[in-house]
């Protein structure tokens, strides 16, 4: 349940619902530029295993391109406890930096960072808040979909404000198996020496899952829905795993959070609420009026994994893909006319009955070659 | 029976009268007549000759005859009555007397009408007045009859009567028995006026003696009526609606109801004009119609809520038959709440509000139901892709008790199965209904009873359920104590309420409920002191009852904890007086003040905060609890309303307006549109009552006889204590809402471009709007404020602003309806800077509304296609076709940026993004 729980989520893209003609369309405004970049911290200090925070600055609006990522480098990020005990974090490249520590959870805790412009920011001490035990991760088939939801509870009524961040991973298998593989030194098909039929992919959730159960007489989350994967989802044709990672959050940082996601995710109703401007927790010393993005919390956090095999699944849950096939002649030019992009991946000889090979049945390169799109690593918690 | 009285047969009789009258001697008449009426005259006339007499017995009610004769013929006698007036007479050979008004008969057939002899002789020339052989149609001589007719006001006396006179009474169509509110009666030389009220009730004062009065009311054909003023007395007018003459080209003066009324800022719509408006889905919609009129605003075509020279939805006093009702809308906003068949016109005042009405600051929107037909049952009912609905009018036993009844449903969840899966799921429903019951119980008393539902449920594809329902019943009793003073005596409860239940078997099952109840009491009077003065007065008081919030648990699993808010009571009173002063016939002036009070009753714990201090509850220093109808606080203050009226000429007036204005009552709300889970809070000790002020100029010049009007206003208005809300704000279910508000103030002016014509078989209005609407957030201990505490535009701030609309009958039964709309895009704020948290791309926002949503146009086009003209038919019915948004424009509703899969992409929101056709049948009967 979110605060925002009776705004009413009308995503009616057109209401006159008789004319549902394309009433959401694209839209780029043009929007002036500025040229301030303001610091975003993003991170939870965690007490029972690896801190990671990430700095970086917010950047113009730029019609969808992400590339420019701006990381702030070079900084001193330190944890710092209210009895004067520090731990710095190391940098790791790109913005990230990181330490190893155990915190005690009775104490309260602050980050305190200076960049690499000697600007000094400080987060408001936090309480650690220690997450209860996820309860179980369950999963059911929903509007022809399957649904993750979680349950937990905190015996104690202490946490109350829950947030939760997932990892899936999954099993996938080429549509054809292949025992030929390109060689680009040459511009020949020779036999493949490491298979490419089995990989494996995994992705970070980037929705904000929230819940609490503050108006509830127990501290109790039945049903919080975790992620909706629809039918036919190449994510579950042969085996996917979802873990997720479960965060208790205090009041103010639920606020914070809830503000992020409704600004980003709950618009495009004809209700929507005016932007909420929330602030974080993070403070420039030599400027009191300046936005830094992000609130740190501190505490413990828990984890379950569960697994959904493809058998689970209705019948009509497998779709083939949607491959090509074509027979790319043993011709020089035309191989690497196909194959030199991976556009096409041979799989098959065709031979003449005296031997001489005329070409090669390929497919489309994702159909045959696992790896264009994954990985062939199998995870070490892989059944 | 000897006299032969027959209304009309003098026409028709006439080809039997052939030669003049043959005298003869045992027909003369004797006799002392002393004021006797024309029938006691012709009585004994008859009785001592054998001459028979045709007249039109309506036609002599008032003439009274002292004559004294002996022997007398009967040609001298009638010389003698009838000399220096219109009556006119014919004695045929037979000895019938003819006896007619402003022409005479011809007794013999013009000269050579069966043998084609040449007319040689001056038969038909008669006193100079035309003679002719009455061919005209019955109905037009009834209207002749009643125009030219000399009704005698008061005790009749036979000498000339002195002194002033008071005059009163109802001006009702003629047709349907209707009250026309607002209609202009007044006499020239000098010049004289008065409106009929509300209740069509007019009293004027004139000198004794005769004089010729002109009524003119919107959608009426004017009206003449020659009066003899002898003493006080009741004198009740019936209009003729004007209906559409085939081929005619409509001429008509008097128009001048704009120059010449002192309010101004005030529009009036009758739902003729309405309904000529095309509409969404051919839903005609009282709203949208009011929507089109210079000044009003909305933020979206999915939103009826008004926004009133740059006020806020929640500004708005809206009055149906005096109820006042809290969510005027239909499914989630796109359609009103009111039914159109019942309604008779719609009023807005935006600029001089009569003391009468308090309690909103920015306008009161005035919807009046028709009174019911008092001569005979009649109703409509109409059929379109979204609702149908039927109204039934009539007398109910003899015309003293009309009553009107509307109801009106949808069946709209068929839509929604065309929809594609995602929203195959979701129901909407709604419906309203509407009682008005109007009782003459005798000349001075009247009562008036309304009754008003109306109940929207919906879910959107998931297991919340949305509801909300009005409900409003009125009683008002009406004595004229004498033509000159009349009181109003109604007392009334509104109610509006909403639910949104998630019912699923979870343990977050919950229902959320509000509700508002008032309970009021109005006594109003009205004293017409003289022509020059007309002072109205009176009291009203209004007790709320606002049910906050409850939030409970729903089925056997919920874990919901219940949570209710306190209860709020206030007791709001006013009392006011108010002076519409004739100056001179070209001066006019309204005056009047209100004076509002308003006590916030316990039973209530009130948190005290820290002074100079944000009020957090870091900062509260006491919660005291009062006891029930103790009281906790008190505001209050004088209203001042005050418009004015030049008449530089007869068809050019310049008008004024300074009002003051008191709200007790905030609705809150943090979207931009009205939703059906806004909640209304009362002004407490931490929050203070809305103020508001407006200054307007006008200018009004009537062209082409008055058939084109045309007027210029400028205003001026501020307003305080506009509540905003900061970051994060939680709205419902909040025990200490002050904590989450911050006092903003508020601005606005702009100028009202307007041309109209009203009549004729192309008629319309042109307007241009120039306005602007700022907010300011000025509450020095808010701990954040909005654009660090500078002037910004607000939600419904669109500057430029155009509307024409227009019809055009192209003949009886076929009229085109067009309309275009333009107006700059609504603020909006949007980001202007990204960045990456929590795996996605996330967006940091501008400045509150410091951008525009692209420009908005759309054009309509609807044809009304009637079916035959003949009366006399057990149905009427009509066809109405057309289409919104011709163009097909894509006009955004809203512009916003949503992550998605980790990256942001901007979308424009349209609501009736294409062309709608729509049609619509109706049937009369």
């Amino acid at each position: 349940m979110e605060q925002n729980q009776f705004s009413i989520k009308l995503l009616l893209y057109c209401i006159p619902i008789l004319f549902y003609v394309g009433c959401k369309v694209p839209y780029d405004p043009s929007i002036k530029s500025s040229n301030t970049h303001l610091l975003v911290v993003e991170g939870f200090l965690t007490v029972n295993g690896t801190t990671n925070i990430k700095l970086s600055h917010t950047r113009n609006i730029t019609s969808g391109d992400t590339a420019a990522y701006i990381n702030e480098v070079n900084a001193k990020v330190i944890i710092e406890d209210n009895n004067n005990n520090i731990f710095p974090l190391d940098e790791n490249g790109r913005g990230n930096y990181s330490g190893n520590y155990f915190l005690n959870s009775n104490v309260q805790y602050r980050l305190h960072i200076i960049t690499s412009d000697q600007k000094e920011y400080f987060s408001d001490f936090v309480k650690c808040k220690v997450s209860p035990p996820i309860e179980d991760i369950s999963w059911k088939f929903n509007q022809g979909g399957v649904q993750i939801s979680l349950n937990t509870r905190d015996p104690n009524n202490n946490t109350k404000y829950y947030r939760w961040s997932y990892t899936e991973t999954w099993e996938f298998h080429s549509q054809y198996h292949s025992n030929l593989e390109y060689n680009p030194v040459d511009t020949t098909v020779i036999y493949r020496k490491v298979p490419v039929f089995v990989c494996y992919r995994d992705r970070d959730g980037s929705a904000i899952i929230l819940g609490t159960s503050a108006k509830l007489a127990q501290d109790v989350i039945q049903d919080a829905p975790i992620l909706f994967i629809g039918n036919h989802d190449r994510r579950i044709s042969v085996l996917y795993s979802i873990l997720v990672t479960q965060y208790a959050l205090d009041s103010s940082g639920y606020n914070y959070w809830n503000a992020i996601k409704g600004n980003t995710e709950n618009v495009g109703s004809i209700f929507d609420l005016q932007p909420n401007q929330t602030r974080g927790n993070i403070h420039c010393v030599s400027d009191s009026t300046e936005t830094v993005i992000g609130y740190i919390g501190a505490g413990a956090t828990d984890q379950k994994r569960i697994f959904i095999s493809n058998s689970e699944m209705p019948s009509d849950w497998n779709q083939p893909p949607n491959c090509t096939e074509y027979e790319v002649l043993n011709i020089v030019d035309t191989i690497y006319h196909y194959m030199a992009s991976k556009s096409y991946v041979p799989y098959l000889k065709d031979s003449t009955p005296a031997g001489v090979t005329k070409g090669f049945f390929s497919a489309s390169g994702s159909c045959v070659d696992c790896t264009i799109t994954g990985s062939l690593a199998k995870p070490t918690f892989w059944p | 029976m000897k006299t032969g009285i027959c209304l009309f047969c003098s026409f028709t009789l006439l080809l039997f009268s052939l030669n003049s009258f043959a005298q003869d001697r045992d027909n003369l008449i004797s006799g002392n007549f002393h004021e006797v009426t024309f029938h006691e005259f012709v009585e004994k006339v008859e009785a001592q000759t054998d001459f028979h007499f045709y007249y039109d017995a309506s036609q002599f009610d008032s003439l009274t005859i002292t004559i004294a004769v002996s022997n007398a013929h009967l040609q001298s006698v009638l010389d003698r009555i009838f000399n220096n007036t219109k009556w006119r007479y014919t004695i045929d050979k037979d000895h019938q007397v003819f006896i007619t008004k402003g022409f005479s008969l011809a007794a013999n057939l013009p000269y050579g009408f069966f043998n084609g002899e040449k007319d040689t002789a001056s038969l038909a020339a008669n006193n100079g007045s035309n003679t002719n052989y009455i061919n005209q149609p019955k109905k037009v001589a009834q209207v002749i009859s009643v125009e030219n007719k000399l009704f005698d006001i008061g005790i009749k006396r036979n000498d000339v009567p002195k002194g002033k006179v008071n005059m009163a009474g109802y001006i009702r169509d003629a047709q349907t028995g209707e009250s026309i509110s607002g209609a202009l009666l007044y006499k020239e030389h000098p010049h004289v006026q008065v409106n009929s009220d509300q209740f069509g009730y007019y009293s004027i004062i004139l000198p004794a003696g005769r004089h010729t009065l002109n009524v003119i009311a919107p959608g009426m054909f004017d009206a003449v009526r020659q009066v003899m003023l002898y003493s006080d007395g009741k004198f009740d007018i019936e209009m003729n609606e004007k209906v559409v003459k085939l081929k005619e080209v409509l001429v008509e003066a008097g128009k001048e109801k704009n120059v010449r009324s002192t309010t101004m800022g005030m529009d009036k719509l009758t739902m003729t004009a309405i309904k000529q408006i095309p509409a969404v889905m051919g839903e005609v919609d009282v709203l949208r119609a009011v929507l089109t009129l210079p000044g009003v605003k909305s933020v979206g075509e999915a939103s009826t809520g008004l926004n009133v020279r740059g006020g806020a939805t929640d500004q708005n006093l809206i009055l149906f038959n005096g109820l006042n009702i809290y969510n005027p809308s239909h499914l989630f906003g796109f359609f009103s709440a009111f039914d159109p068949d019942v309604i008779k016109d719609v009023t807005l005042y935006k600029s001089s509000i009569p003391a009468k009405y308090g309690g909103r600051i920015s306008s009161v929107l005035d919807i009046t139901s028709l009174d019911g037909n008092d001569k005979k049952i009649s109703g409509s009912a109409g059929i379109g892709p979204l609702t149908s609905k039927v109204t039934i009018e009539g007398p109910i036993v003899n015309s003293k008790t009309t009553f009107v009844v509307g109801a009106r449903t949808t069946y709209s969840d068929w839509l929604f199965k065309t929809l594609p899966k995602d929203y195959e799921k979701s129901r909407a429903s709604f419906q309203d209904g509407t009682i008005h019951i109007n009782r003459k119980i005798n000349s001075k008393n009247n009562v008036y009873v309304n009754g008003y539902i109306s109940g929207d449920k919906f879910n959107l594809n998931s297991d919340t359920t949305y509801q909300y329902h009005n409900k409003n019943a009125n009683i008002n009793w009406k004595h004229n104590f004498n033509n000159r003073f009349y009181g109003v005596l109604s007392v009334g409860i509104d109610h509006y309420d909403y639910q949104v239940a998630f019912n699923a078997d979870s343990v977050n099952a919950y229902k959320l409920g509000f509700s508002i109840n008032q309970y009021k009491a109005n006594l109003d009077f009205s004293y017409f002191l003289s022509n020059k003065h007309t002072v109205t007065f009176g009291a009203s008081s209004l007790f709320y009852d606002v049910h906050s919030g409850s939030f409970d648990p729903a089925g056997k699993s919920s874990l919901i904890i219940p949570d209710t808010l306190e209860a709020e009571h206030a007791l709001e009173s006013a009392l006011y007086l108010s002076d519409h002063y004739n100056v001179s016939a070209d001066f006019s002036i309204d005056a009047g003040v209100r004076f509002s009070m308003f006590n916030y009753m316990g039973a209530k714990h009130v948190n005290s905060y820290a002074p100079g201090l944000p009020k957090d509850l870091n900062n509260v220093l006491a919660t005291t609890y009062y006891p029930a109808g103790k009281i906790i606080k008190t505001y209050m203050g004088p209203e001042f309303r005050l418009s004015a009226r030049y008449s530089v000429s007869g068809n050019t007036s310049i008008k004024a307006s300074a009002n003051s204005l008191r709200q007790y009552i905030h609705m809150l709300t943090n979207s931009t549109t009205i939703s059906p889970t806004d909640v209304w809070k009362l002004s407490d000790p931490n929050l203070q009552p809305q103020l508001g002020t407006q200054v307007a100029l006008g200018l009004y010049k009537n062209f082409k006889n008055n058939t084109i009007e045309t007027s210029v206003e400028v205003y001026y208005k501020w307003f305080s204590h506009y509540l905003d809300y900061r970051s994060g704000a939680v709205l419902v279910m909040n025990h200490h809402i002050e904590t989450d508000v911050i006092n903003t103030k508020g601005r606005a002016y702009g100028a009202e471009f307007l041309l109209k014509k009203s009549t004729g078989k192309i008629n319309g209005w042109l307007s241009y709007t120039y306005s602007r609407s700022l907010l300011q957030q000025d509450d020095p201990y808010a701990a954040e404020k909005i654009n660090g505490g500078a002037e910004y535009p607000s939600n419904f701030d669109q500057p430029h602003n155009f509307t024409f609309i227009g019809n055009y009958k192209i003949n009886h039964r076929f009229s085109i309806s067009f309309n275009a709309t333009y107006s700059t895009g609504r603020p909006i704020t949007l980001p202007v800077a990204e960045y990456d948290y929590a795996g996605s791309v996330r967006v940091l926002y501008s400045d509150r509304n410091a951008y525009r949503i692209p420009d908005y146009f759309r054009t309509d086009l609807s044809m009304n296609l009637e079916g035959n003209h003949k009366i006399h038919q057990f149905t009427h019915n009509s066809w109405t076709l057309g289409v919104y948004n011709l163009t097909a424009r894509k006009n955004a509703y809203s512009v916003y940026f949503i992550s998605q899969n980790g990256n942001i992409h901007g979308y424009k929101l349209s609501i009736f993004g294409t062309a709608i056709p729509f049609i619509t049948y109706n049937i009369r009967f």
